[in-house]
C-alpha cells in the first residue's frame, strides 16, 4: 500500500490516514490508500461500514478529524472541474419544481460562469447525456414522475455532461430496474475505455467482482484496497462483513461526545 | 368599480405611496419567499421576522428618531445575528433546527418588547408609531420609508435575477453544488440578506406577526399550479401583487380596514382556492378524476357483462334484457340504465324492442375487458402462486386499470395462453 510519498503521476486518489467522527454512526479509522486513473473501482463493505461517509469525506462535504485527501495529485479544490459526483438519489427533494433537462443542465453549472447563461455547447453536451442515458422523451418531465431508475438515469446524465476525469457514484445501482443497471454498466464500461476514473460506493458483493477491476473493502477501518483478482477471497470478504469492531465504534462515540484530538497537538500530518 | 378607478389610478398622493410601498413590500418579500420555501426555511421567516423587531427600537434608541434607513440598517442587522444563531444552535447534536428557531424567536422578541417597555416609560411620546411594527400600519408609511422599499426591492430583485441559476441549484441539490465548486456559503449569505432585508422593510406593512404569510404564501400558493421554478416564481409574484392592491383598495375604500391584514386575507384565500381547484393537486380536480374513473368502470363493466352474455349464448343475437344483464352481474339499476345510454350515445351498444347488444366497437371494449381479467386471474394462480377461488375480485378491480402495455406484457410472462385458471377461452 502506497504510503505518504510523493504523489504518482497517474494517482486518481490518495487518501490519508482519514479519519471521521460522524453523529453517531460509526467512523472512519484512519483510512489510508491509493487508486490510479483510468480504472473501475468499487468501494465495498456492509450498512453503516463508512463508505457513503468516506465518499462526502472525499467531496469535501464532511470535515475529517484528521487526515486529508488528494485528488489527481492535487487538493481537492484545485481539481473541482475535473471530478464529477453522483450522490444518493434521497439525497434531494424529487418534488423540487425542475424539469429532467433543468436537473441535467446543471452538469454544466460552472464556478467561473455563476452569472453567465448556458452555451450553445452547454446544451448539447446535456442533450447528448440525456441520449446516452436513453432518457431524452422524458426531458421535460417534472421529476416527480420519475420512477428510480430513471431518477438515476437523471443523476447519471448531470454527471456525464460535466465531462470530468474522475466519477464518484454513491450506490447508483439502489432502487433501479434492471434495463437501469444495465444501462448504466454501459456507461461506465464506455468511460472506462475513454481513460476516466469511475469510483463507486456499492453494497452487492455478488456482481462486484464482476464491474470493478479494483476494489476497496471497508468496515469503519480499511480491510484492504487492490486489484480485484488479488483482494476478492473470502479472507477479506469474511473480516469485512462479518463482523463490525465494536471497540472501534465505542471509542469513536467516545471522541465524539469529548470532542477528543485524535491526535496529540503538534503531530500534523500533511 | 368608480371608485377602484379613481384608487388605481394613483390620484391621491397618500394612496399613491401606500399602494406602491405595499405592491414593493409584497413583491420584495415574495421572490425570496420561493426559496424559503424550496429550501424548507418556512419557519425561519417567522423567526427572522421576530428578530428584527428588537433592531427596530434600538436603531430609535440610538438615534432618537424614526428614519426609516436607520431602521433598515438596525434590523437587518439584528435580523442576521438570529440567523447566525438559530445556524450555530441548530448544528448542536442535540437540538434539532426548529428547536433553535423557537428559542431564538422567543429570545429575541422578548428583547424587543423589553426596549420598546423601555422606550415607552424614558423617551416619552416620541416612540408613537413603534408599536406598528407588531400588526404593520400601511397607512403610516412616507415617502421616505417607500423611496427605501424601493432600493431594496431593486436590489432583492436584481441579485436574484443574478444569481438565478446558483439558488436554483443550491436550493435543489445542495451537496452537489458543493462538489461541483459552485460557492454555496456566499450564495447562501447573499440569500440570508435578502430574506432579512425583504422582512425588514415587509414588516412596515404586515407587522412581525403576519409576516411569515407575505415570504411563503405566495410561493406555496404557486407551487401548485405549476411544476416549474420560473413559472412558479413569476406565479407567486402576480399573487403577491394583486393581493397588495387588493388589500390597499379594502383599506382606501372601507373605513377602519387596515391594508396589511387584508393582504394576508388576500393571499390565503387565493392559497385555499388553489387547494381547492388547481389542476392534478387540486381537491376538486381529485374528485373530477375520481367521478370520471368511475363512470369508465361502470360502462366497462356493462360492455363485459354484455359480451360475456354473447359468449355464453352463441344462438342469442336478438340482445339482453336488463334483467338478463342483472343476473349475470348485478348492478345498481338506475346505474345500468345511466351507463347504457351513456354507450348508446357513444354507440357502443344498441337497443332494439327493449333489448340491449353490443356494436362492433362495443364488442372490442368488452372482449378487452374479459381477456385482461382472465389473463390477470392466469397471471396471479400460474405466478403469484394464489388459490384459484381468491384471483376473482382482484381481476375484477384491476381489468379496468390494465393498460395496453401490462397487457402485452402478461401475455408474453404468460406464453400467450388461451385458457384461463377457470378453463374458460381467453378471447
Amino acid at each position: 500500500m502506497a504510503s505518504k510519498s510523493n504523489p504518482h503521476n497517474n494517482s486518481a486518489l490518495q487518501v490519508h490516514s482519514l479519519s471521521v467522527f460522524y453523529g453517531d454512526k460509526p467512523a472512519l479509522w484512519e483510512i489510508d490508500f491509493e487508486l490510479k486513473q483510468g480504472k473501475k473501482i468499487g468501494i465495498l463493505g456492509p450498512n453503516g461500514s463508512g463508505k457513503s461517509t468516506l465518499m462526502k469525506t472525499i467531496m469535501g462535504l464532511i470535515k475529517p478529524a484528521s487526515g486529508y485527501v488528494k485528488i489527481l495529485g492535487e487538493p481537492l479544490s484545485n481539481v473541482r472541474s475535473k471530478i464529477a459526483y453522483v450522490p444518493q438519489k434521497e439525497s434531494v427533494d424529487w418534488d423540487f419544481p425542475i424539469t429532467v433537462k433543468e436537473v441535467v443542465q446543471m452538469g454544466r453549472y460552472k464556478p467561473n460562469k455563476l452569472f453567465g447563461r448556458l452555451s450553445k455547447l452547454d446544451k448539447e453536451l446535456a442533450t447528448k447525456a440525456l441520449e446516452q442515458l436513453k432518457i431524452s422523451d422524458l426531458a421535460d418531465r417534472h421529476i416527480a414522475q420519475l420512477s428510480g431508475g430513471q431518477q438515476q438515469r437523471v443523476f447519471l446524465a448531470r454527471a456525464i455532461c460535466q465531462e470530468a476525469d474522475i466519477y464518484f457514484m454513491d450506490e447508483p445501482f439502489t432502487g433501479v430496474d434492471a434495463a437501469t443497471e444495465e444501462t448504466i454498466i454501459g456507461i461506465i464500461d464506455e468511460l472506462a475505455a475513454e481513460g476516466k476514473t469511475i469510483i463507486m460506493v456499492h453494497h452487492d458483493l455478488n456482481s462486484a467482482q464482476e464491474y470493478f477491476d479494483h476494489i476497496v473493502m471497508l468496515n469503519t477501518r480499511l480491510i484492504c484496497c487492490g486489484s480485484t483478482a488479488e483482494v476478492y477471497n473470502q479472507e477479506n470478504i469474511k473480516s469485512a462483513f462479518g463482523s463490525q469492531l465494536t471497540i472501534l465504534s465505542e471509542i469513536g462515540n467516545k471522541i465524539n461526545e469529548l470532542n477528543y484530538p485524535v491526535r496529540e497537538a503538534g503531530e500534523s500530518d500533511s | 368599480m368608480r371608485d377602484f378607478i379613481e384608487f388605481i389610478s394613483l390620484s391621491n398622493p397618500t394612496v399613491k405611496i401606500v399602494l406602491i410601498g405595499v405592491v414593493l413590500i409584497s413583491l420584495s418579500s415574495s421572490l425570496v419567499g420561493n426559496f424559503a420555501f424550496l429550501r424548507k426555511r418556512a419557519m425561519l421567516g417567522d423567526a427572522i421576522s421576530h428578530s428584527v423587531f428588537p433592531g427596530v427600537c434600538l436603531s430609535f434608541i440610538v438615534s432618537g428618531e424614526k428614519d426609516p434607513l436607520m431602521i433598515l440598517i438596525y434590523s437587518i442587522v439584528t435580523g442576521l445575528i438570529a440567523m447566525f444563531l438559530i445556524d450555530v444552535i441548530g448544528r448542536h447534536k442535540k437540538v434539532k433546527v426548529e428547536t433553535a428557531i423557537g428559542i431564538v424567536l422567543s429570545i429575541f422578541f422578548g428583547l424587543g418588547i423589553m426596549l420598546i417597555s423601555y422606550i415607552q416609560g424614558n423617551l416619552g411620546d416620541a416612540q408613537s408609531g413603534l408599536q406598528h411594527f407588531f400588526f404593520g400600519q400601511a397607512a403610516a408609511m412616507s415617502r421616505e420609508d417607500v423611496q427605501v422599499f424601493l432600493y431594496c426591492s431593486i436590489i432583492i430583485a436584481g441579485t436574484i435575477i443574478l444569481f438565478y441559476k446558483g439558488l436554483k441549484q443550491v436550493s435543489f441539490d445542495r451537496e452537489h453544488a458543493i462538489a461541483t465548486g459552485q460557492p454555496v456559503v456566499l450564495l447562501e449569505i447573499v440569500l440570508s440578506i435578502l430574506t432579512v432585508m425583504a422582512i425588514a422593510i415587509g414588516i412596515n406593512a404586515v407587522g412581525v406577526i403576519l409576516m411569515a404569510a407575505l415570504l411563503i404564501t405566495p410561493a406555496s400558493t404557486a407551487r401548485l399550479w405549476t411544476n416549474r421554478l420560473f413559472p412558479m416564481m413569476v406565479i407567486a409574484a402576480i399573487l403577491s401583487v394583486v393581493s397588495a392592491i387588493g388589500g390597499a383598495f379594502i383599506s382606501y375604500k372601507y373605513s377602519g380596514m387596515p391594508t396589511g391584514p387584508w393582504v394576508v386575507v388576500l393571499l390565503s384565500i387565493m392559497a385555499f382556492g388553489s387547494i381547492l381547484f388547481s389542476p392534478k393537486r387540486g381537491a376538486l380536480s381529485r374528485v373530477i378524476a375520481r367521478k370520471r374513473l368511475e363512470r369508465k368502470i361502470l360502462k366497462e363493466n356493462i360492455l363485459k357483462t354484455l359480451f360475456k352474455l354473447q359468449e355464453a349464448d352463441k344462438e342469442q343475437t336478438s340482445g339482453f334484457s336488463l334483467q338478463e344483464i342483472n343476473c349475470l352481474k348485478a348492478f345498481d339499476g338506475r346505474a345500468l340504465e345511466r351507463g347504457l345510454k351513456w354507450l348508446q350515445q357513444e354507440k357502443s351498444t344498441q337497443i332494439k324492442n327493449n333489448k340491449w347488444t353490443l356494436t362492433a366497437s362495443g364488442n372490442q371494449i368488452g372482449k378487452r375487458i374479459t381477456r385482461v381479467h382472465r389473463l390477470w386471474e392466469l397471471y396471479l394462480t400460474n405466478k403469484v402462486k394464489l388459490d384459484i377461488d381468491h384471483v376473482h375480485p382482484s381481476a375484477e378491480s384491476l381489468e379496468h386499470i390494465i393498460t395496453p402495455e401490462i397487457e402485452r406484457m402478461l401475455q408474453e410472462e404468460l406464453n400467450f395462453p388461451d385458457k384461463d385458471p377457470h378453463n374458460k377461452l381467453i378471447p
